[in-house]
């Protein structure tokens, strides 16, 4: 019978080493076969409305200054988005967060943000005390979301509060600060 | 001063896991770094890759990423460092380097704040990689600071790249602050973010399923009357692993609850709690190579003289692969278990494994054996 067992460490004095080389299989082949070719949209059940080599999610990028939020920019990428956060939004009322629509306004698709707003800026140090925060010189600043391209979606919402300052921002009932429709030129 | 002064000079690829359209891909920009400087830059990049290997459930979820370094120069070094600050009696040095992100310390009156042009960093990061889920920013400063947003800046002050990991927990995995430091009570309703809950029940709260039967709920309070004072840290009634219920989170001190006495939403230094390693996992988890082995082969082949040991060794493994080796004698052996093996293992870098398998012949004849692998998952 033959044996086996692993321990750590390298070669041993004593013992004649011979050179196996680099692998035989290589990552490429790996990957081809588990479908993962560079490019490919590799997605979770996202894939875009006409098939798997479309783009996959949509990237938005938002300015905001004071309470007013608008689209800065709005492209497809062929990439995955975060998880569906439908639990949470369900269990949770205050924060902020997206939505991505279908045509009736059923929501297909919930991420969630932390305080996209800023009107805050955490004071970290270095001795192992608790941060702290300080109140912006500014209401000004940017926030990207990056949501599924799905079948159907065709609007994405942003919620959640832009007019308060960070601290009662959270504690307050989100409100719609920005709603996108999510095809190619539209704002 | 901006985006004219330096230049977006190129993008690479540091840790590949495989396609970008699959992997969790965070870029790393340079601030602060002229031309001559970028190669610092490189080590700098590194060095904050190898901090975030190390913490998990980054390290476990590895081969999920992708990362990528920006090279962004600098007409001048550095960041602005205003003389006076609100919340600093000592000067700062006065300097305006002409920086392409324009950071600067003393942001909102706090010397410790160190920030630049937010949407330009957005725009370069996925002008730069178009999948990119996280960007930070490494401030060719050595002043301790940094500070969150949609990206997170941090100088090249050793103990600086904390902060980059914490804010990551707040833009990338959507993670709130576990203690209180603007509000008194948290008064309202449930936040939808994953690490924080109003709700003290025991079977419906947040992370309900992580709490022991025994841990008493909630676990650590602050006390009616006690909501006023500094969040300092009281000591846990509990062992510091339990996962219970602990007063403070959210920016309050009262009326809300964290999982765990401290983690890194807590304290920079401390390692993420369970509650937010599952968080952050979930979405990592998504970006994981797909599977479709086992692959199997045969590495080596070679004769083992009677009474012998001989090791073969094999690098640069991808550290991603779990393989598993047999050796097999090509020719009948007696007695059985006359040919046996042991595998070593040794991690020579973050990404690749060596494998010494060392076949020891018992038997009184010179046998031929086969290094068999097979690679049974890709994690």
């Amino acid at each position: 019978m033959t044996e086996g067992r692993g321990r750590g460490g390298p070669g041993r004095e004593g013992e004649e080493h011979r050179d196996a080389g680099r692998p035989t299989l290589r990552p490429s082949q790996v990957r081809a076969a588990a479908g993962e070719s560079a490019g490919s949209s590799g997605t979770t059940g996202s894939s875009g409305p006409t098939g798997a080599s479309e783009p996959a999610s949509w990237r938005v990028t938002f300015a905001y200054e004071g309470a007013k939020v608008r689209v800065a920019a709005k492209r497809r990428v062929a990439t995955l988005a975060p998880p569906d956060d439908t639990e949470l939004v369900a269990a949770g009322s205050r924060g902020s967060w997206v939505e991505v629509r279908d045509a009736s306004g059923t929501v297909l698709y919930t991420q969630v943000l932390h305080r996209p707003i800023r009107s805050q800026y955490e004071v970290h140090n270095r001795h192992g005390v608790l941060p702290r925060h300080v109140a912006a010189d500014e209401v000004k600043g940017a926030f990207e979301v990056l949501v599924p391209d799905l079948p159907g979606g065709v609007e994405l919402v942003v919620r959640g509060r832009a007019d308060a300052d960070a601290a009662d921002a959270a504690r307050l009932a989100p409100r719609q600060l920005a709603k996108v429709r999510l095809e190619e030129g539209a704002s | 001063m901006g985006a004219a002064d330096g230049a977006v000079v190129s993008t690479t690829k540091i840790v590949d896991h495989g396609p970008d359209a699959s992997r969790w891909c965070l870029v790393i920009l340079s601030e602060g770094y002229q031309a001559a400087e970028l190669t610092k830059f490189h080590a700098d990049a590194e060095a904050f890759v190898s901090k975030l290997f190390a913490t998990p459930p980054f390290t476990e979820n590895w081969c999920a990423l992708n990362v990528f370094r920006v090279d962004v120069s600098s007409t001048d070094s550095g960041a602005d460092e205003p003389v006076a600050c609100a919340d600093d009696p000592s000067p700062g040095s006065g300097k305006t380097p002409a920086t392409f992100f324009d950071a600067t310390y003393c942001v909102a009156g706090t010397r410790r704040l160190l920030a630049g042009d937010e949407a330009l960093a957005l725009a370069t990061a996925s002008a730069a990689v178009p999948e990119v889920d996280a960007t930070v920013i490494i401030v060719n400063n050595p002043i301790y600071g940094g500070a969150g947003g949609s990206v997170a800046w941090f100088s090249t002050h050793p103990q600086a790249s904390d902060i980059g990991v914490h804010e990551l927990g707040h833009s990338a995995f959507r993670l709130e602050d576990e203690y209180g430091d603007a509000m008194d009570t948290w008064t309202t309703g449930e936040p939808v973010e994953p690490n924080v809950t109003t709700i003290t029940a025991r079977a419906t709260t947040k992370w309900h399923e992580l709490i022991a039967a025994t841990t008493p709920l909630p676990t650590l309070v602050r006390g009616a009357g006690n909501c006023g004072g500094p969040d300092s840290e009281q000591p846990s009634p509990v062992p510091e692993s339990t996962v219970g219920l602990f007063e403070g989170g959210a920016r309050a001190r009262c009326g809300i609850y964290r999982s765990m006495h401290t983690c890194k939403m807590r304290i920079l230094t401390d390692p993420f709690c369970v509650v937010c390693k599952r968080a952050i996992t979930a979405v990592l988890a998504p970006h994981l190579p797909q599977f479709s082995g086992p692959y199997v082969g045969t590495q080596f082949t070679g004769p083992v003289k009677a009474r012998q040991t001989v090791t073969w060794f094999t690098y640069d493994w991808p550290a991603c692969w779990h393989a598993l080796w047999t050796v097999v004698p090509s020719t009948p052996v007696t007695p059985v278990g006359g040919v046996r093996w042991e595998t070593r293992v040794q991690r020579t870098s973050r990404e690749r494994i060596q494998y010494w398998v060392a076949v020891t012949n018992d038997t009184d004849q010179d046998v031929t054996v086969d290094g068999r692998y097979a690679v049974v998952a890709s994690v």
